[in-house]
């Protein structure tokens, strides 16, 4: 699922490690949501979300709705 | 080089585990050397299952520290990977007309008891699926 994952963490001056650490999951995780290689869960789709406190369709695209990305 | 917090806890797991595993070893061939059971092979089972399964209980705690993504990634590999792997196995005893001794034989039982109990684990979760919604499509 593309996402700006990548954009965001770097915003926030964060390396894939330090996001990782700051929620309580592996860095393969990051790196795999980041290059869309795997769908994050949901409760990790939303902690991401939290935080960097935006909805989740801001930080997910929703492939099935045409007015995105 | 960092290892991050999640790293640790796997860590921790991992060496948790080979913490009681060794004794548990060391314990398993302590009772088959000395014939601790005598020929009570349910007895034996039985003691060896239940601390087997002390072991096996860290597993769980392991598998559950997991994030969603990482558990995906090992499901997948175990059961595509893992599974590809024996039945390749099998396939290479059957060429080399293994599959009647006692080592294929014994390779045979353990894959199909991994596969029986795959189905098993797998009927639990449709069963448990269909309890869920109450047997109502809604």
């Amino acid at each position: 699922m593309k996402n700006r994952l990548r954009e965001l963490r770097k915003a926030q001056g964060l390396n894939q490690a330090d996001l990782a650490d700051a929620l309580g999951v592996s860095r393969q995780t990051i790196i795999g949501v980041e290059a869309d290689k795997y769908d994050p869960s949901l409760p990790i789709a939303y902690q991401l979300a939290a935080h960097f406190d935006v909805p989740v369709e801001e930080l997910f695209f929703n492939p099935w709705r045409g007015d995105q990305d | 080089m960092r290892i991050s917090k999640y790293d640790r806890r796997q860590i921790g797991y991992v060496a948790l585990c080979a913490a009681l595993m060794v004794p548990f070893g060391l314990f398993a061939g302590y009772a088959l050397r000395t014939n601790l059971f005598g020929d009570n092979v349910w007895l034996a089972f039985g003691v060896l299952l239940a601390l087997g399964g002390v072991v096996w209980s860290i597993n769980f705690l392991w598998w559950r520290s997991l994030d969603a993504v990482h558990q995906q990634g090992l499901m997948s590999s175990w059961y595509h990977a893992g599974f590809f792997g024996a039945f390749a196995f099998m396939l290479w005893m059957v060429a080399n007309k293994m599959h009647k001794s006692d080592y294929g034989e014994g390779a045979m039982h353990m894959f199909f008891t991994q596969v029986a109990a795959g189905f098993l684990m797998y009927l639990w979760w449709k069963w448990r699926g269909s309890l869920l919604s109450g047997g109502k499509v809604e």
